[in-house]
Formats: C-alpha cells, sequence, structure tokens
C-alpha cells in the first residue's frame, strides 16, 4: 500500500465545534491517507469525529464547526494537489470538486432527499452541474446509473418521489445521484446504518461492485464492525477525535493492538463459538465533549490504563509493524492480555 | 364547497334574525323616538310589503331563489337595491385584502429568509424587534399613528381611499391611479401584523430545514448556496405559509373593520356593522354570503396551489 499513490493526504487536521457552552474539539490532529482504488474503513463511537473528518473533506462541516488547523491534501493525479483546506468553502473551485471529484453517501436515505422533487430530478441536477449535458441526455444517464445500482424498472422509477420508494430503493437512488459523475472518491457516512439487515447486505454487495467497476477509492465510515470486516482492506479506529489504531482489515481482526480496539471487539457477538463467556462492553461513557484531555484520552476507561504516564501524556501513534499503527504506551504488553 | 355556501347562507340567514324584532320593530322604536305617530294598518303594509309577516324559511327561499337569478333583495335601510349598495364596497375590500395579502408575502417571505439565513446577526435582531413591535401593535393603533404622522409632517388627511373630487365620480383611469395613492396606507395598516407573524414564521420554518440532511446532500452535491436555498429549504418552508393563505383572507376582512372605521374607508367592514344592528337581513346577508364565498374561493385556491407545491399531498 505505501507505494500506491496517495488520492487524499489528511495532515495534522483538527476541526472545532465553536458553541455557546464551550469548544468541541471534534478531529484532534489526525493524518490520515487515502490511496487510489483503496477502500478504507473508518470505526469508531458516536461523536469520535468519523463523520466530522469526512464533511471536512468535503469542507462541508456545518455549522458552528471550523477546520482550525491542517491540510487536506487532493491529488487529481502525482503532481496536481489542491489543499481542501484554503478553499473557501461557498467557492466555486470546492463546488467543483464536490459531488463531481469527491461525493458522499449519508446515513440516512429517506431524509438525505428531498420529497419535494423527483429522484430523478436530484439526481439530474448533479450530472447537469457537472458534465456538459442537456436535460434529454442527463435524463439517459441517470436511467442508466439507476440501473447500474440495480433498481428495478429505472424508467419509471426516475420519476418516482423518494417517500413512495422503500429506504432500501431510496439509498440505491443516492448511491446513484453520489456516482452519477463517476468520482475519485466515495465517502459512504454510514450508508446502511437505517437499513434493515438483508438490504444492508444487498448495499454491501453493491457498494463492492461498484467500487471495481468505478475504479474509485472508497471512505467507509461505520460503528458496524462486521460491515468493516466485509468491506475494507485497511481500517482505522477513531477514539475522541483521534487515530488509535490502524491497520489492515485481517489484522485488526486477529491481532488489535489498542485496548479500545480490542474492546470494541470483545462487545461484538459472535456465532458458531461456543462459550459460557458473557458480551464484554466497554466500561465507562464517552467523557463530556467539552472537557479538555491531556493524556490519553482512552485513559478513564481502560483496563491497562498507567496513572503514571497514560494519564498526562497522550501516546502518538507509533508505527509497530510496517502496515500497522496503534497510538498507545502499552501495546505491547496488551497483546500478551489478549491472547490470554 | 357548494355544500358549504348553502349552509352558511342558512346559518346567515337565521342569526341575522336571531335578535327579538326585526327590522320594523328597529324602525317603529326610532319614529317613536321622533315622537311620529305610528299607524298600525302603515306597519302592517309594510311587514307584508317586506314579506315580515311570512315564517322564516319562506323568506330564506325567497331570498335565496331572488339571489340565483342575480336579486340581492331591498336593503331597508337605504331604501336602495342591495346591489347597487354594496357593489363598489365588495370591489374595494377585495382590492385592498388582495393588495395587502400580495404585501403580506412579498414582504414577509424574503425578509424571512434574510432573517434565518443570518441568525443573530445585527440585522436579524433588527428584524425581529420590527416583527415583535407589528405582532404587538393593534391595527388601529397603527392606523391612529400613520393619520397623525400624516397631519403633523405632511398636512394632509390620508383617510379615505379618494381624493375628494374622485369620490363620487364613476371609474376612470385617473380614479384608478388616486385609488392607488391612497391604497398604500391601508394595506400597510391591515397588513402589518399578518406580515410580521409571517416573517417570524418563515425564519422558524426555515431555520428547522436548514440543517436537514437532504440540504447537506444537495450541498455535497455541488450546488450554489443561493440555488440551493431557494430549491431545497425555502421552498419546503413556504408550506404552512401557502396554507395559511385560506386563513388570511377571512382574518383580512375582518381584521380591517376596525381599521375602516379609523380610516373611513368605503369597505364592507362598517357597512355590515350597521345592517347587522339594525337588521337589515338582506343587506347583512348579502355581505356575509359574498365573504363567505370568497373565503371559500381562497380555500380552494390555497389548498390547489399546496398540492402542486408539494407533491406528498397528491398522493395522499
Amino acid at each position: 500500500m505505501e507505494n500506491a499513490s496517495a488520492l487524499i493526504e489528511v495532515k495534522n487536521l483538527k476541526v472545532n465545534f465553536f458553541l455557546d457552552e464551550g469548544t468541541v474539539e471534534a478531529v484532534r490532529g489526525i493524518n490520515l491517507n487515502i490511496y487510489r482504488n483503496q477502500t478504507l474503513g473508518i470505526v469508531g463511537e458516536s461523536g469520535c469525529g468519523k463523520s466530522v473528518l469526512a464533511q471536512a473533506i468535503l469542507r462541508i462541516i456545518p455549522y458552528p464547526g471550523k477546520i482550525v488547523e491542517g491540510e487536506i491534501l487532493y491529488y487529481r493525479s502525482d503532481d496536481d494537489f489542491v489543499d481542501l483546506v484554503k478553499l473557501n468553502n461557498r467557492g466555486k473551485e470546492i463546488r467543483n470538486i464536490r459531488g463531481s471529484e469527491i461525493s458522499i453517501i449519508f446515513q440516512e436515505p429517506m431524509t438525505a432527499l428531498s420529497p419535494l422533487y423527483t429522484i430523478g430530478n436530484q439526481i439530474m441536477e448533479a450530472i447537469i452541474l457537472h458534465q456538459k449535458v442537456n436535460k434529454k441526455e442527463a435524463r439517459e444517464l441517470a436511467i442508466d446509473i439507476l440501473s447500474k445500482v440495480g433498481i428495478p424498472r429505472p424508467d419509471l422509477c426516475i420519476d418516482q418521489y423518494p417517500f413512495v420508494l422503500s429506504g432500501g430503493l431510496c439509498q440505491r437512488a443516492v448511491i446513484a445521484m453520489a456516482l452519477s459523475c463517476s468520482p475519485n472518491l466515495l465517502i459512504a457516512d454510514e450508508p446502511t446504518t437505517a437499513l434493515d439487515v438483508t438490504i444492508q447486505a444487498q448495499i454491501l454487495k453493491l457498494f463492492q461492485d461498484l467500487q471495481k467497476e468505478f475504479n474509485m477509492s472508497v471512505i467507509f465510515i461505520t460503528h458496524d464492525l462486521a460491515v468493516i470486516s466485509e468491506m475494507t482492506n485497511e481500517v482505522v479506529v477513531m477514539y475522541l477525535g483521534l487515530i488509535v489504531e490502524q491497520a489492515p482489515a485481517i489484522e485488526i481482526f486477529s491481532s488489535p493492538l489498542h485496548p479500545y480496539t480490542q474492546g470494541l471487539l470483545r462487545s461484538v457477538p459472535k456465532l458458531g463459538i461456543e462459550s459460557s463467556e458473557r458480551l464484554q462492553s466497554i466500561k465507562g461513557t464517552v467523557p463530556d465533549p467539552f472537557e479538555k484531555i491531556k493524556g490519553c484520552p482512552f485513559f478513564p476507561r481502560c483496563p491497562l490504563g498507567d496513572s503514571g504516564i497514560c494519564k498526562d501524556n497522550n501516546p502518538v501513534l507509533n508505527t509497530v509493524s510496517p502496515d500497522h499503527k496503534v497510538a498507545c504506551f502499552f501495546w505491547d504488553k496488551k497483546k500478551i492480555n489478549y491472547a490470554k | 364547497m357548494i355544500p358549504t355556501l348553502i349552509m352558511i347562507s342558512m346559518i346567515a340567514f337565521v342569526i341575522i334574525q336571531l335578535p327579538p324584532g326585526d327590522y320594523l320593530t328597529t324602525k317603529i322604536a326610532q319614529l317613536q323616538a321622533q315622537d311620529e305617530l305610528i299607524n298600525e294598518d302603515l306597519i302592517e303594509a309594510l311587514r307584508e310589503q317586506y314579506g315580515l309577516d311570512k315564517p322564516i324559511y319562506v323568506q330564506y327561499g325567497k331570498w335565496i331563489w331572488n339571489i340565483l337569478h342575480g336579486d340581492f333583495g331591498f336593503s331597508w335601510e337605504w331604501q336602495k337595491p342591495v346591489k347597487d349598495v354594496i357593489g363598489e364596497r365588495i370591489l374595494l375590500t377585495a382590492i385592498i385584502s388582495f393588495t395587502a395579502t400580495f404585501f403580506i408575502y412579498v414582504i414577509s417571505i424574503p425578509v424571512g429568509i434574510f432573517s434565518a439565513t443570518h441568525k443573530y446577526s445585527v440585522g436579524d435582531y433588527i428584524i425581529t424587534l420590527i416583527a415583535f413591535i407589528g405582532l404587538a401593535l393593534p391595527n388601529f393603533l397603527l392606523a391612529l399613528l400613520l393619520l397623525f404622522a400624516g397631519y403633523v409632517f405632511f398636512d394632509t388627511s390620508l383617510t379615505g381611499l379618494f381624493s375628494a373630487e374622485f369620490a363620487n365620480v364613476s371609474w376612470s383611469g385617473a380614479k384608478v391611479l388616486d385609488l392607488l395613492k391612497h391604497l398604500w396606507l391601508p394595506v400597510v395598516v391591515i397588513g402589518t401584523t399578518s406580515t410580521a407573524g409571517r416573517i417570524r414564521i418563515m425564519r422558524g420554518n426555515l431555520l428547522d430545514e436548514l440543517n436537514k440532511p437532504y440540504v447537506v446532500t444537495a450541498r455535497a452535491k455541488g450546488l450554489s448556496e443561493t440555488k440551493l436555498l431557494l430549491k431545497y429549504p425555502v421552498r419546503m418552508a413556504l408550506n404552512p405559509l401557502i396554507s395559511g393563505l385560506s386563513v388570511l383572507l377571512p382574518h383580512l376582512v375582518s381584521g380591517a373593520t376596525i381599521t375602516s372605521v379609523v380610516l373611513s374607508l368605503p369597505t364592507t367592514g362598517p357597512m355590515l356593522l350597521g345592517a347587522l344592528r339594525s337588521q337589515d337581513v338582506y343587506l347583512g346577508g348579502a355581505f356575509i354570503l359574498l365573504l363567505s364565498t370568497l373565503t371559500v374561493i381562497s380555500t380552494l385556491l390555497s389548498d390547489i396551489l399546496l398540492a402542486w407545491a408539494d407533491p406528498r399531498i397528491q398522493y395522499e
């Protein structure tokens, strides 16, 4: 992976939300590369900053959130790149990237589409905006993309309003909209969370097929580890605005190093393993978002936390093997612990 | 719609007749007050002439039958056919109400959008302040204030809808111009409260919609902010304003009565009030019937508009 060419380089990204009650540090210094044709999974609890990271890339962080530091380099080719952070978030340049080069799919398909316009209208809007086509050609393209995402009778479906379609069909329409201009990067922000399990499986399969077909990179954001294991080749685990562990999917599942990752894995029920062991949860809860964190963010909930070092020092993301990074002072000790 | 109108006409007719006595009792009382001799035969003759000796359903039936033939009956108080008494007043009331409606929406929608998209800015605070004053200020007080200001600062009388020389002449281009010159004051007075209310409604609705996922989706598509704003959240936020249209018109017509008295406007309000007090059945009934028809039509219009604006309604 290291020699593949990067598509997005996130460097020391920090995003704050300036609320009346105080400042929330949603993303607290993230370094991350997304390579071409890679599927990157981002896992973490609600509020860990994974969605904000995605919104930062598209520069659609909602008010009162702001990027306070860092760079997001977007490489159109190896030597043609642009720092997305520097662009005016209402300007023409970022608008030309949104929806055409980088697109995003949100969690709730039913609310992500406006009920006042047909899905055709909303898909064609993106096509007309970014491609030099007339209305009729845009309609052809929209029908074409709708059939690619597996919508039955796309020529009829295109004139339907979102509220007459099922959640699964709506999500397919949203995916079609995101893919309509063949983006280089597709960000899927919990795309299957709102769907039932059978539809979820279909949509995931669709993602895999489409990625091959469209030759794009995908960032797959989820809190569902099962989805990650199926979908991605590289996994990033986030906790409180920081990356705590990053490794290939297989390695994350076979030998997680960070106690938080281990906790996450232990809290997922497994089928077929005969065991009287109770499902474990990570003790404690995510701390108050307004609190300034000085040491390791996971320290208050960590089974291995050492008040000597962890309380006041934040561990950096260390490369412990060629493709495995972890941010923990005790990562080697815990490995033994987990095996037990 | 038709059954509604029939019901309204019946209720209106009955309610006007409901107080004890009839138009003749009022008239007799008036004559007695002027110490005139009352001739029993004359009263009987009048009663027969006006049809007041017949039972109420006969009176109603006769009334409706005549209306269907374009005859609204005879106003006892004015001693003229009702049609001649109310024709121009209904027209002027309709003109004022529709202009006020137009004024209300043309002002409140853009101002509401500005207020919502510039939340907590200086502009928003100023708009909010003015809107609350507008909501709190009764129409007649605003009318009096404007009249006073007009008199003190510009030395003109702002009452009425026409200048003296046009008041009693027939319609002409110059008269229409004169009407337009006078129209703004009653329109502002009648429209202010509703405009203020609608600014607040628009602001609140739009603020609810601005952060909805479909707006973010549209933004992620690469749409420009203005286009995005108008196509997605604004159109959604307009719904309550469109459905509010049906309530607005009767509200304006009835709310304008006091304003009309203060500004001495030749509209329906003051005359309806007089007709009800003297139990001038046919005049009052005609007013109520025509205004109700106006309301029913405006409700129908707003329903059609709403169905056009929101496809979800057509599917229900």
